[in-house]
């Protein structure tokens, strides 16, 4: 039986891969669209803080703000 | 989890859960971001947390690669015909559409060859590694196809894990964190898995069914880069 249960992991981990992309996906749909490509930029591009301030014209501190808020978002989205 | 979601976004968040998220995000500090690491290793908690926001957060690696290169040629084209057929009216516009289209042009191949490049190398990338530790029996060659996202392992030396117990495989990436890949039962594994280049791969003993805990809890047995 434990030798049976190892290889089903392939098939069930890659169906739940890609129902998490699409969840992930719906979830940065509830974000503002800039918001969600600050997030994106910080994870994907490895943007700072200054990067991001600069990119999208608002200060610093609006910019920690917007991710932190993201963040605590896209957990209560991901969590649900 | 037992933590408590705050009600209200405008709530200030879990301090440490914050601090976990920020530091997947890699928006971090260099003496914080250090600081975190170095808690990751000593607070199992924390380094819990830190897997949750790495689960959260790393399906958007599969997305991004499909979705930044394909709308690009319209717009180099639109940039590249738009200026050169209204060029013609005056002097000063010509002159600007004179310097402007061959710099357009040779931006258009580079990107062009960026876009070809990117999406020519990426699918049919092989990783391997022999997965060993010192001079430890257990031996494992580990082989990553990215096209099918396979993963095989296969124990090339060493006995089966004892009764009660697992061989788990893990990977960790640029940020130092051990992220599960699986058990490993029986000569030969498969698995699904989207790896990095340099990732590497390592393999512990746990308890029968894994790790109780999001980071490896029993001595690594073997590991090695995948290159």
């Amino acid at each position: 039986l434990s030798r049976l249960r190892a290889p089903g992991l392939d098939g069930e981990a890659a169906a739940i891969a890609r129902g998490e992309a699409q969840r992930v996906a719906d979830c940065f749909g509830e974000l503002e669209t800039d918001r969600a490509e600050a997030v994106r930029g910080a994870y994907l591009e490895g943007l700072s803080y200054q990067d991001l301030a600069d990119r999208h014209g608002v200060p610093l501190n609006t910019i920690r703000t917007w991710l932190r808020r993201s963040l605590m978002r896209l957990k209560d989205c991901l969590d649900r | 989890m037992s933590a408590q979601i705050p009600p209200d976004d405008d709530m200030p968040a879990d301090p440490d859960d914050l601090l976990a998220a920020e530091y997947v995000l890699g928006t971090l500090p260099g003496d914080a971001r250090r600081a975190a690491a170095e808690r990751i290793a000593v607070d199992g908690a924390f380094a819990a947390r830190v897997a949750e926001w790495e689960s959260r957060l790393s399906p958007l690696n599969a997305g991004y690669a499909d979705g930044a290169v394909p709308d690009l040629l319209p717009r180099i084209e639109a940039e590249l015909f738009g200026p050169a057929a209204t060029g013609v009216a005056g002097r000063g516009r010509r002159t600007l559409a004179s310097w402007r289209a061959p710099f357009l042009a040779g931006l258009a191949v580079a990107l062009v060859l960026l876009a070809v490049v990117q999406f020519g190398t990426a699918p049919g990338r092989v990783l391997e590694a022999e997965l060993a530790e010192g001079e430890g029996a257990l031996r494992f060659a580990a082989r990553w196809d990215e096209a099918t996202g396979e993963l095989a392992l296969t124990r090339v030396a060493g006995a089966a894990a004892p009764d009660g117990q697992d061989y788990e495989l893990w990977q960790i990436g640029a940020d130092g964190v051990p992220r599960s890949l699986g058990l490993l039962r029986g000569t030969v594994t498969e698995l699904s898995a989207a790896l990095d280049p340099g990732v590497t791969l390592a393999i512990s003993l746990e308890p029968a069914g894994g790790s109780p805990a999001a980071v490896p809890t029993g001595p690594v047995l073997a590991a090695a880069p995948m290159l």
